[in-house]
């Protein structure tokens, strides 16, 4: 009940103004954009380039499909991934601690959940930069052809608040630049390598498998290779969905609360 | 209460075992130009904190405009400016930028916000600094900055955390300057600061706080009439 009340407090102090928060971080973006656009854009395709043509070599196809098309899927969701991971982690914790913008904002009547929302809509964008990106050059080389694949950015964007709100919760309890370090290595790189990017979960050890189950990460592989392959299974679909949205409110509201707790004394 | 800006009654704050404010209660006039003295620690940056929303108070209640800070505080900061004791300019972005978005958190329109840019940094002399990078200021312009940011919004409550500390005598004379004309031109201000000096020159109203406790309240002149200066008024606080 108590959790009720806050989340409803939550809402109602959520408002249109968070867009001044993400348009603030597109301002300075703009300026510096250069250097980001090779981590976000770039890295995946090297990823799918040296593993696609490299590995895919010696891997003939996987489930009746090349190697290199299995995994475009993968690498749409973990690039998406990292670049919500990045920015909202490294980058809120440089406004929120290092550079006091959070503490500047909310001298205005913008509000710790517009600034909350405002940084999931920011992390979310430079997801959707980068999981297009490959979106994009699969589409450009044929190695999507589904007519489904016109949903992907959707998922592209459920899976980009997801990040930034998981994120953005890790940020709110970080001490230092440092703990990232934890969180990329524990939380992000295995989802990386687990979640079904590189192969199908199918080959894991039985427990494992089971492991794979908890990581959101998962869900938005299999839902993005399932619109790419254009084979839908209804229920599937919309259980994943529902996993994927459920983990991002949760995400969400944990963030604005803990980001609440360490911003205001 | 139609006649204060400003009412505080029995505000409390802990920080652990800290009692950093005790049960503190005082009121400020429209137009006044109110100050908050006291030694390092008093309470000063707490008290001012808990009216701009960054600290929450254990108990007590604080009205401003005749607003309940407790339930309408994003209406209230639609007419306050606000100066904390940390500058907290966004180092990303000019000088202009800096003005301009912090227009854009208060819902001011694109022209309005231009116009009012450009008229504060004339104001603050700080027109060929205009696209200067904010990294790139020297400390004393900073502060100007700071001051002409929380202007953008065409506050009638200006709150500002020791604003003058650590600039030379040239710039704080500079500060004050614009201070007054502001508070002439009908803006409330309260401000704290522990220069004597500074209180002496600038404050109507004050109040001494010690150890998260008000020791003294009253207008400048009848603290320092029978007495000898506030220097001293304040040394003897401190030392209790
Ligand atoms: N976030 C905090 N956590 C714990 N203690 C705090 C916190 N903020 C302030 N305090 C304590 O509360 C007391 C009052 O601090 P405050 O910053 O209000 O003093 P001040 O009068 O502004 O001092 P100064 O002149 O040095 O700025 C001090 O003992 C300080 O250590
Ligand atoms: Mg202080």
């Amino acid at each position: 009940m108590k959790i009720i009340r806050k989340i409803k407090n939550i809402n109602s102090n959520l408002s249109l103004r968070s867009f001044t928060v993400f348009y603030r971080n597109y301002m300075v973006w703009l300026k510096y954009y250069k250097p980001g656009v090779i981590g976000d854009i770039l890295e995946p395709l090297l990823y799918l380039a040296a593993l696609g043509f490299g590995v895919g070599k010696f891997i003939h196809n996987i489930d009746g499909i090349s190697y290199l098309k299995y995994i475009v899927p993968g690498i749409i969701a973990s690039s998406s991934m990292y670049a919500a991971a990045f920015e909202s982690t490294f980058g809120a914790y440089t406004r929120m601690v290092t550079n006091g913008i959070y503490e500047a904002i909310l001298l205005t009547p913008v509000g710790i959940e517009d600034i909350v929302l405002g940084e999931v809509l920011w992390g979310t964008a430079k997801a959707f930069m980068s999981g297009m990106a490959v979106l994009i050059i699969g589409i450009a080389f044929r190695w999507t052809i589904s007519p489904f694949s016109f949903f992907i950015p959707v998922i592209i964007i459920l899976n980009g608040i997801l990040f930034s709100s998981l994120s953005l919760l890790i940020t709110s309890f970080s001490p230092s630049y440092d703990f990232f370090s934890y969180y990329f290595t524990i939380v992000v790189s295995t989802m990386f390598l687990f979640s079904g990017v590189f192969y199908p979960i199918s080959s894991l050890p039985y427990l494992v498998k089971y492991f794979v189950y908890i990581m959101p990460l998962y869900y938005t592989v299999s839902i993005i290779r399932m619109l790419d392959e254009g084979i839908i299974h209804p229920l599937i679909l919309s259980s994943y969905l529902s996993v994927i949205i459920l983990f991002a409110l949760i995400f969400f509201y944990a963030s604005v609360f803990f980001i609440r707790k360490r911003v205001i004394k | 209460m139609e006649n204060y800006i400003l009412t505080v009654k029995d505000l409390t704050k802990n920080f652990g075992h800290i009692h950093a404010l005790n049960k503190i209660t005082f009121n400020i006039k429209y137009g006044d130009f109110f100050g908050l003295i006291g030694p390092n620690g008093a309470g000063k940056s707490t008290l001012l904190k808990i009216l701009y929303g960054i600290v929450i108070p254990e108990a007590g209640d604080t009205f401003i405009s005749g607003l309940n800070l407790q339930y309408d505080y994003k209406k209230i900061k639609y007419g306050l400016g606000i100066v904390p004791q940390d500058d907290n300019l966004d180092e990303d972005l000019s000088v202009y930028e800096n003005l301009i978005i912090y227009a854009m958190y208060f819902g001011i329109p694109k022209k309005e916000s231009i116009k009012k840019s450009v008229e504060l940094l004339t104001f603050f002399n700080l027109e060929d600094k205009k696209n200067s990078k904010v990294a790139d200021l020297s400390g004393g312009l900073r502060r100007r900055l700071m001051i002409a940011r929380a202007l953008i919004n065409n506050p009638s409550l200006i709150i500002l955390d020791e604003p003058t500390s650590g600039l030379d005598p040239e710039y704080r004379q500079n500060i004050w300057s614009r201070l007054r004309a502001l508070n002439e031109s009908g803006v409330t201000i309260l401000m704290s600061t522990h220069y004597m000096e500074e209180a002496e020159k600038l404050f109507k109203n004050v109040i001494i706080l010690n150890h998260g406790n008000i020791v003294l309240n009253g207008s400048i002149k009848e603290i320092t009439l029978n007495k000898k200066s506030l220097e001293e008024i304040f040394l003897n606080i401190a030392k209790n």
